[in-house]
């Protein structure tokens, strides 16, 4: 039948190539950060703990390619494996909102009862909480720690999410195809999942990969003022505020480095979700 | 510098005059086993001022948790405290004591105390002072509706009473020569009766600030940004009568921010200054000095637990012994101190003879680094891979420098420790609740003595004391100790403390890390003080004046 | 705070979300207050039962990290009110709020609200700095970016990233090394007295702040402005003879203000809560550090009342330019929510 032929799946403008020369760059160094932190027990030349006391603060060498903290532990070790805490967090923000967002966002969308109703009210209420302050509260409940503030980070970006989905699927259901398909008889299920999702995804997606640099920035800034990653764990946030004393005596390095690295990364985080954003084509009719 | 907040238990007799320098010199330099050139040097005194001064600012690390002298336990809240309210007896810069709000105190019998109180002296709301308002003061230590932190320095009172319109006397259940020693600090403050009826609850907060005798009285507490405090006029001593008009404590927990305010003038002078900024501080001669001088601090990890990995001795042995204490001294306060292995400074040994001085520092068991040595003993003491846990809190750099390396050196042998940083709040817990020192094996200190009596630390290891965190407990120990506090005779009392000190450092009881030493910052605007740990309890500020 | 709050998408006008036609103003107002109130109320029950989500002793709760001594205890359940039933709780700590008393610091040892209104202004006063920093710098930044195609609108674009991407505290720690300690020209910490004291003191900390949505401003000043260039009547305008800047401003941007103003209602509420980080390291005594002191001491009484506050600035914001919106452009259908 015609109507199985070609289906729009991806508005995109296909002239070049997805990305510009500053997106890949910004997809290489994202991945090399991404690979250094994964790789980190195999590839770090130390242990991020361990304290050489007769080596503290000291630049660049060749022992240490980054240098040293005010514990003599290299810094080079410590930012990989604080990679490792750093991103997992805005990870699983991302991708727990951004799948429990579409599925929510999903039921706002395509019914047309309470069941949407209640759901855009509760998006509604949820978008009184900023997210960092919902994070402070969840942890002023819990405790110190990445649990409480994922968590509530988590919570609150579905509605981010969630908005966009409604929004994006109120649009897709009046299109010729859908109605097509359900005067076919195809079932909604199917509809909903197999072909009307997938055109939501890349635009779903790109929004959140835009919300990874915040969250990041956003946990880095907890951990900052203590309410995060406890230290001695390496992490970003967590390492810049180690630094602060060392500061003092005028070194830079060990909160320099940290805070080059999160500002790296957001980004380039930021530069490629703009590009598919614009590129996967965010405007709605 | 670490501070910290800890109980304190004062003990000790009186301590008679003695040389100011002797003292000052015996705090620096030299040490068991630590023969670094020091970095520093300790002053005596500033240079005095040339003029009284409107006013002057000072940095204050935190919040004082409460003004009322009988929660008043911690840096911040002492060094406010002390320029409005005085206590029975003074702590002079050299450690000695002088009278106070008591001019003389008498001893007919082992178990009484007389006190005489000074007359002439008024409390800031005009009010005379008189016997009632002592005993009231004092008896709030021993009521549990008030909770005292200092309620430990009483526990072998049995009354306070009132003997005469200047006379109080106090009573005790056993000989106690320590009591006395305490009157110097918070538990001797003397506070309006009236004032403590009235302001109850509220006493010492923000609003109801206090309504003491010192020469300096309560202006405003703007909560959470600074204390301001104005002279009082009619203040009963001369000498001590205050240079400036008004003076403000500025609240900067910012260590950064804090030192900033220092180098560009926006904050005149400060205590606890940064160990970090030191050096940078030092240089700019421009903005500023920084002076030493005495202080009776001693970092230590207290072994809170010896039901665990850390009650075999040879585990507390191996642990120091994996501890690198020059080096970390260099790393966590850039060598403004001196590594130990005593648990109290030479400096409150005031009227014990050479030889005990000697045997209490010379002669005691000491852990040198020796990663091999230790690493054999963690396996003979079959301890290889066990666990402990390892409370500590970001109070200053200092800490989490020592956090860290006390637990890799832990790992380095053979343990596996595990950091569980907790809030300033919390760990300030750990010193006062048992609840929370469950489950927690391992902290660190920085235990200062209030008093030149090496007994007020060595006597928080008897057995079942309110301050023997691990529930450390020896005989002989206890003996030694219970025969000193009973001692009249201060070198004799020394010489049996000397020997208890002995068994502490054989046990392993606390392990000592260094020494710190107290660092002023004095901006080009002010000059005065002496730089001494006394400024806890001694009206410092009033000798501030202009240059 | 994420910047991405502020780009909240707009409900869809589905046949869901009840549309009312044009209606009176005043119909609209009230509901828009309608719905403040009652997001408010939902908010109150999320903020007050959220101390009931751990299992346990509620006294214990509250007591964390203090000596749970019997007279604690029993001051903390009278203080609460813990032995009563939550619903009760509930409304009295309501009703408390309403009369002015938000309970009793446990740290501070004085009324709540004391405690609040010292430290509000500095807040508030850090936060207005920051917003005209923000507008003021953000608009001209997009501007530029927008009107000048090619070099400048890519570095612009390059340089708005990257400060966009610099979190508040380094930016606080860069800020005061430079023009503090170095240069000279700011102070380095405080609040400074009331008048111009003040506003040269907060100037660093409001730069810190602001500096991530400086970046974010700029961008949606461009994009929106691009849109709007695109647009017919611009065009027609211009072909019509009309400078370019007055075209600009009368056309473009006053269509452009739309979502700048969207976002600039929100960013304000937002900005108290990114407020703690900068006020940490100013030490400026402000209710964003006491937030995150209280939480470390576990003062559970000054969260809760300081979480009420922010939502409520947050929501009211929302709701504000809402209101505001069709104002400046009429052809929003009212009833539609635009963020």
């Amino acid at each position: 039948m015609t109507l199985t032929g070609t289906l729009p799946l991806l508005r995109t403008r296909r002239y070049g190539s997805l990305l510009s020369v500053t997106g890949w760059v910004a997809v290489t160094v994202t991945l090399v950060v991404v690979l250094l932190s994964l790789l980190a027990p195999v590839l770090a030349p130390y242990d991020p703990d361990f304290v050489d006391l007769s080596s503290v603060l000291g630049g660049p060498s060749s022992a240490h390619l980054l240098g040293t903290d005010a514990l003599g532990r290299d810094m080079l070790s410590r930012l990989m494996f604080g990679g490792r805490t750093s991103l997992v967090g805005p990870l699983i923000v991302v991708a727990a909102s951004t799948v429990l967002g579409l599925l929510l966002g999903l039921a706002a969308g395509w019914t047309d009862g309470w069941i949407s109703r209640i759901l855009t009210r509760v998006f509604d209420l949820l978008f009184a909480f900023p997210a960092l302050l919902l994070a402070m509260l969840a942890i002023a409940i819990f405790g110190k720690g990445l649990m409480a503030p994922i968590l509530a980070m988590t919570i609150s970006y579905i509605p981010y999410v969630a908005r966009l989905t409604q929004q994006l699927v109120v649009a897709e259901r009046s299109r010729p195809y859908v109605q097509a398909y359900r005067v076919l008889g195809f079932r909604t299920p199917w509809v909903v999942l197999g072909r009307v999702m997938p055109n939501l995804v890349p635009t779903v997606g790109a929004q959140s990969t835009l919300n990874f640099g915040y969250v990041l920035a956003d946990l880095a800034a907890l951990s900052f003022i203590g309410l995060g990653i406890q230290p001695p764990t390496s992490d970003w946030g967590a390492m810049i505020e180690e630094a602060r004393g060392a500061l003092l005596g005028g070194h830079v390095l060990p909160a320099l480095l940290p805070a080059l690295v999160v500002v790296l990364i957001v980004v380039s985080i930021n530069v490629i979700g703009e590009e598919l954003s614009d590129r996967i084509g965010g405007k709605l009719s | 510098m670490a501070p910290t907040r800890l109980s304190r238990r004062r003990l000790g007799a009186v301590v008679a005059g003695c040389s100011a320098i002797g003292l000052m010199l015996s705090g620096c330099g030299t040490t068991a086993g630590g023969t670094v050139a020091a970095k520093f040097t300790l002053s005596n005194s500033t240079p005095k001022p040339n003029k009284e001064i409107d006013q002057f600012s000072w940095a204050l690390y935190a919040e004082p948790f409460s003004l009322d002298y009988a929660y008043a336990f911690d840096y911040p809240d002492n060094q406010v405290l002390a320029n409005m309210c005085e206590s029975l007896f003074r702590w002079n810069p050299d450690l000695t004591s002088a009278p106070g709000l008591a001019t003389k105190f008498e001893h007919p019998d082992d178990l009484t105390w007389v006190y005489t109180i000074r007359q002439g002296v008024h409390f800031h709301d005009g009010s005379l002072l008189t016997a009632a308002d002592v005993v009231a003061s004092l008896k709030r230590h021993v009521d549990e509706k008030v909770g005292s932190f200092w309620a430990s320095s009483f526990e072998r009172v049995a009354d306070i009473q009132k003997t005469g319109d200047y006379e109080v006397t106090i009573t005790t259940s056993v000989p106690d020569y320590a009591l006395n020693s305490a009157l110097v600090g918070a538990p001797g403050v003397v506070e309006s009766a009236k004032t403590l009826a009235k302001d109850g609850a509220d006493y010492g907060n923000a609003t109801a600030g206090v309504n003491c005798t010192g020469p300096f009285e309560f202006d405003h507490w703007d909560a959470g940004e600074g204390i301001t405090i104005k002279r009082f006029d009619d203040y009963w001593d001369p000498s001590l009568r205050a240079k400036a008009k008004q003076m403000t404590f500025k609240i900067l927990p910012d260590a950064n921010a804090r030192v900033n305010a220092l180098q560009t003038g926006e904050i005149d002078g400060s205590w606890q200054v940064p160990s970090n900024a030191l050096d940078i501080l030092k240089a700019n001669t421009d903005a500023g000095n920084v002076y030493f001088g005495n202080d009776t601090s001693v970092q230590s990890l207290v072994t809170s637990n010896l039901n665990g990995v850390f009650g075999d001795v040879r585990v507390r042995k191996a642990l120091m012994m994996a501890i690198n204490r020059e080096a970390l001294l260099q790393a966590a306060e850039q060598g403004y101190g001196t590594t130990t292995d005593a648990l109290t400074t030479k400096n409150v040994w005031v009227g014990a003879q050479p030889s005990t001085v000697n045997s209490a520092f010379e002669s005691l068991d000491k852990q040198d680094y020796n990663l091999d040595e230790a690493r054999r003993l963690i396996k003979e003491a079959g301890a290889t891979g066990k666990k402990f846990v390892y409370a500590t809190a970001s109070l200053t750099a200092a800490f989490d420098i020592t956090s860290r390396a006390v637990a890799s050196a832990a790992r380095e042998i053979g343990l596996a420790p595990e950091i569980q940083t907790m809030s300033n709040d919390k760990y300030t817990t750990l010193f006062s609740d048992p609840e929370a020192r469950k489950g927690v094996d391992l902290f660190e200190t920085s235990w200062y003595l209030s008093s030149a009596e090496p007994l007020e630390m060595y006597s928080v290891l008897r057995t079942g004391d309110f301050s023997n965190y691990g529930g450390w407990s020896n005989a002989e120990y206890d003996q030694l100790i219970n025969s000193a506090v009973g001692t009249e005779d201060d070198a004799e009392r020394n010489r049996l403390t000397a020997q208890a000190a002995k068994i502490a450092s054989q046990d392993v009881v606390w392990s000592p890390l260094y020494e710190t030493v107290t660092a002023l910052w004095l901006g080009k605007r002010i000059t005065g003080v002496t730089p001494s740990i006394n400024y806890m309890y001694y009206p410092w500020a009033a000798t501030i004046g202009g240059r | 705070m994420a910047v991405t709050q502020l780009a909240a998408p707009p409900a869809p006008p589905t046949p869901a979300t009840k549309k009312s036609p044009t209606a009176a103003p005043l119909a609209l107002v009230l509901r828009k207050v309608g719905t403040l109130l009652i997001t408010l109320f939902f908010a109150s029950l999320i903020v007050f039962f959220s101390r009931f989500v751990l299992p346990g002793d509620p006294a214990r709760f509250l007591l964390r990290g203090r000596s749970p001594k019997p007279e604690a205890l029993a001051e903390i359940t009278k203080q609460f009110g813990l032995d009563k039933p939550p619903i009760e709780q509930y409304f009295t700590w309501i009703g408390g709020i309403l009369h002015g008393d938000w309970g009793r610091s446990l740290t501070y040892r004085q009324s709540v609200s004391d405690v609040l209104l010292t430290r509000l202004p500095v807040t508030l006063e850090l936060v207005a700095l920051a917003a005209v920093f923000i507008t003021g710098l953000g608009l001209i930044a997009g501007m530029l970016a927008s009107l000048n195609k090619g070099g400048w609108d890519r570095f612009i674009l390059i340089t708005v990233t990257a400060a966009g991407a610099i979190p508040p505290f380094v930016a606080a720690i860069a800020l005061t090394a430079l023009f503090a300690v170095q240069l000279g020209w700011f102070p380095s910490f405080g609040s400074g007295d009331e008048g111009p004291s003040r506003l040269w003191h907060l100037t660093l900390p409001a730069l810190a702040l602001g500096v991530t949505f400086i970046a974010f401003m700029a961008r949606v000043t461009r994009s929106s402005m691009n849109e709007q260039l695109t647009r017919e009547h611009v065009e027609v305008a211009t072909s019509r003879g009309l400078t370019r800047s007055s075209v600009v401003f009368r056309h473009v941007l006053r269509n452009a203000l739309g979502p700048i103003l969207t976002v600039s209602g929100v960013l304000i509420a937002g900005l108290l809560v990114s407020s703690a980080i900068v006020e940490q390291t100013f030490g400026l005594t402000g209710i964003g550090q006491l937030l995150v002191q209280s939480i470390d001491r576990l003062d559970f009484a000054v969260v809760q009342a300081i979480v009420m506050i922010i939502v409520t600035a947050f929501v009211l914001a929302n709701t504000v330019v809402d209101l505001i919106q069709p104002l400046i452009d009429p052809r929003i259908a009212a009833g539609t929510e635009s963020r």
